[in-house]
C-alpha cells in the first residue's frame, strides 16, 4: 500500500515528539531510509522529512523559513526579518544565482514571498 | 394389178406392216419408258421452279419487311445512341465539373495547409527569438545587477519584509 507524503511525515513528527531525546539517531535514520526504499518511496525523503520537520515546528507554535537569494544575504539584511522571525523558528537560507538579485521567503511550505529580480524580469518579459 | 404397183413403187406389204409394228412398239416403248418419265420430271422441275419463285418472292418480301424493319431498327439504335452519347456528354460534364471541383478543393486544403504550416513555423520562429530575446535580456539584466547588487538586493529585501509584515 502506497502512503502520501503526508502520512510520513506525520508519522515521523509523532515518532519525535513522543520518543524524542530516546531515538538513536543513525539507527533510525536508517531504518527510516529502508523503510521507504521498501515501498519505493525513496525519492519522496526530502520532501518528507521538509513536511515533517514543518509540523514539528507548526506543534511547537514556531515556523519553518527559507529564504532564497542569488547571494547570500548579509548580517544587515538578515537584521531586517527580526521582527518576523522569532526564537525557535527554523530558518533555511539558500542560494539560487538565477534568482539574480532580491529575496525569495517560504514559510512553512505554504505560503511564499517572491521579491526577486527575476520574477520581475519574467512578469515584465511575460507581459 | 395393185401388188404390182405397190411392188413396183418397191413397198412391200410385209415389211410394211412389220415396220409399222415396229413403229407402234417403239412408239409405245419410248411412250412408257422416255415421255412419261421426261414429262413427270419436267413437271416436277416446272413444280419446283414455280415453287422456287413463289418462295423468292416470299423471300423478297420478306426481305423487304427485314429491310423496313432493320430501317427502323436502326434509326431507333441511331436514336438510342444519340441519347446515350447525350447522356454520356452530360454525365461527362458532371464528372469533370466535380473533378474540377474536388481538385479546387484538394488545392483550396493544401494552400490552407501550408499556409498553417508557414504561420506555426512563424509563430515557433517568433517563440525561439523572444525566448533567446528574454533570454538576453535576462543575462544583460543580470550582469548589470551584479555590478552593484547590495542596492538592490536591500531595496528588495526590505520590500520583501514590508510585505511580510503585512500578512
Amino acid at each position: 500500500m502506497k502512503y502520501k507524503t503526508r502520512d510520513y511525515a506525520k508519522a515521523l513528527a509523532q515518532i519525535f515528539l513522543e520518543k524524542g531525546e530516546k531515538i538513536n539517531e543513525k539507527k533510525f535514520s536508517q531504518g527510516f531510509l529502508k523503510l521507504l526504499q521498501k515501498q519505493g518511496d525513496l525519492k519522496k525523503s526530502r520532501e518528507i522529512i521538509n513536511s515533517a520537520k514543518i509540523l514539528l515546528a507548526k506543534k511547537e507554535g514556531n515556523k519553518v523559513v527559507v529564504l532564497e537569494s542569488a547571494r547570500k544575504l548579509s548580517a544587515g539584511q538578515k537584521d531586517l526579518f527580526s521582527k518576523f522571525i522569532k526564537k525557535g523558528d527554523i530558518v533555511e537560507e539558500k542560494i539560487a544565482p538565477e534568482l539574480i538579485a532580491g529575496v525569495k521567503i517560504i514559510i512553512d511550505n505554504e505560503k511564499q514571498l517572491d521579491q526577486t529580480f527575476l520574477k520581475k524580469i519574467n512578469s515584465l518579459l511575460n507581459n | 394389178m395393185e401388188n404390182e404397183l405397190l411392188f413396183q413403187l418397191g413397198i412391200n406389204w410385209k415389211l410394211f406392216l412389220s415396220q409399222v409394228v415396229n413403229f407402234f412398239i417403239l412408239l409405245l416403248v419410248l411412250t412408257f419408258f422416255v415421255y412419261k418419265p421426261l414429262i413427270r420430271i419436267i413437271k416436277e422441275r416446272s413444280k419446283k421452279i414455280k415453287e422456287g419463285l413463289e418462295k423468292a418472292e416470299e423471300a423478297d418480301v420478306r426481305l423487304k419487311e427485314i429491310d423496313i424493319i432493320g430501317a427502323g431498327k436502326i434509326r431507333e439504335a441511331e436514336q438510342k445512341g444519340i441519347e446515350i452519347i447525350k447522356a454520356t456528354e452530360v454525365k461527362a460534364k458532371i464528372l469533370d465539373k466535380e473533378n474540377q471541383e474536388k481538385a479546387e478543393k484538394k488545392q483550396k486544403d493544401a494552400q490552407e495547409l501550408l499556409k498553417l504550416s508557414i504561420l506555426k513555423q512563424k509563430e515557433e520562429a517568433r517563440e525561439i527569438v523572444l525566448k533567446d530575446a528574454v533570454e538576453l535580456v535576462k543575462k544583460i539584466v543580470s550582469k548589470t545587477v551584479e555590478l552593484n547588487p547590495k542596492d538592490i538586493d536591500d531595496k528588495l529585501v526590505k520590500k520583501a519584509v514590508s510585505e511580510l509584515n503585512e500578512i
